[in-house]
């Protein structure tokens, strides 16, 4: 992996609009109720009990709007962890579009592309694991 | 102008009549555009630069959605008023929901009805820069997914913006927001299969791939729902 510094600039990129699109989220998560909203939920959670991967996201924006970083884990871990990424992006894009602080530009080999995919694929996994022990079998934490 | 022979020829990169505007003029260079895009997207995705102005491109797709959002606002207007029997209708199916979820539901109805929709236009075209920047980071991020992202961020964004052509005629009902939308797709599979350089296979699975995932979860939801329906009906049969 290459990671290139360029000069101070405001060129807009990735991370700005990740930036932006996780400001917009974690603003709407902080004032808006929107598990509230009816028929808001999973479907397939409602109808068979068992969660799907996506389940406790609602949950993870609105407790990591409100700083409640313990209570997001509990609801979807790997999601928690995107939402501090967002919340990352947010602090960059601010500095980048502000102060003009510049991104590091990271370049990746193919083979390393191919081994983040799978790392990131195997969280999913082990993610969804763990929401379904957590839904379905509590117990087995608990003890 | 460049010509490029039909199919996956070579790329001769130059700026889209769009980015000739101070030449072409604001309404020729829109038209021109327009034009290419909706009508040779090989010749205008092959010509368009990576790494040109990210704001010429949103610029753009802000432009044909706003054209669109206007001429609804009248349509949208007559249509609600058409529907008005219908949406009391569904204001007295709404006695069964819990208070809380009845009185949100009435709000949201009422704004339908009245000038909320003509408001809700409005808001849409003004924060419409931002869906196309949230919708650019989507689609970037399934495009790194699928290995299709050589040319960085900016290339994805640029297709975003200049995809929305088809969104001008978004107004004609019925059939107009299907036929905008269905086009939008395959001119996105198009552009960032020349934009980022790489397959159409890479290129398509990138911007189906939220689409797919969506489906995938509303086909288990529907799944999972008949299956609880029926074995709730051959329940109630078998204790009768």
């Amino acid at each position: 992996m290459r990671v290139h510094w360029p000069a101070p600039n405001r060129v807009f990129g990735f991370v700005d609009a990740l930036g932006i699109t996780g400001a917009i989220g974690l603003l709407v998560a902080r004032f808006i109720p929107v598990a509230r909203l009816p028929f808001w939920g999973c479907a397939i959670r409602r109808t068979t009990g068992w969660p799907c991967p996506g389940c406790g996201l609602t949950r993870v924006a609105d407790r990591m709007s409100h700083f409640n970083v313990p209570g997001a884990w509990e609801a979807n871990p790997l999601g928690t962890v995107a939402a501090m990424l967002f919340m990352v992006a947010v602090v960059a894009t601010v500095l980048h579009l502000a102060f003009k602080v510049p991104m590091p530009i990271a370049t990746l080999t193919p083979r390393e592309w191919y081994w983040v995919r799978v790392t990131v694929a195997v969280l999913a996994v082990v993610n969804y694991g763990f929401v379904v022990v957590h839904t379905r079998f509590p117990y087995l934490l608990s003890g | 102008m460049t010509t490029a022979a039909p199919g996956p020829g070579p790329l001769n990169r130059g700026p889209v009549p769009w980015e000739e505007r101070a030449q072409r003029g604001l309404f020729g260079a829109f038209f021109e555009n327009w034009k290419m895009v909706f009508m040779q997207p090989e010749q205008f995705w092959s010509r368009m630069r990576p790494d040109g102005s990210l704001g010429d491109a949103l610029f753009f797709g802000w432009i044909c959605y706003a054209i669109t959002g206007l001429i609804n606002i009248p349509i949208q207007l007559v249509s609600s008023a058409l529907n008005r029997g219908q949406m009391d209708e569904a204001m007295n199916a709404l006695k069964d929901l819990p208070p809380e979820a009845r009185k949100l539901a009435q709000q949201y109805l009422t704004i339908l009805l009245g000038g909320g929709a003509v408001g809700a236009v409005i808001g849409q075209i003004i924060l419409y820069p931002v869906i196309l920047i949230i919708g650019s980071a989507i689609l970037h991020l399934c495009c790194l997914i699928t290995g299709a992202s050589k040319n960085g961020f900016n290339a994805t964004a640029r297709v975003v913006g200049y995809s929305y052509a088809p969104y001008i005629l978004g107004w004609i009902p019925c059939c107009g927001g299907l036929i905008a939308g269905i086009y939008t797709i395959v001119l996105q599979c198009w552009g960032i299969a020349r934009a980022q350089e790489t397959t159409t296979g890479r290129a398509v699975m990138a911007v189906l791939l939220p689409i797919i995932v969506l489906c995938c979860c509303a086909v288990v939801a529907v799944i999972a729902f008949s299956a609880m329906a029926g074995a709730a009906a051959a329940g109630s049969g078998a204790s009768q």
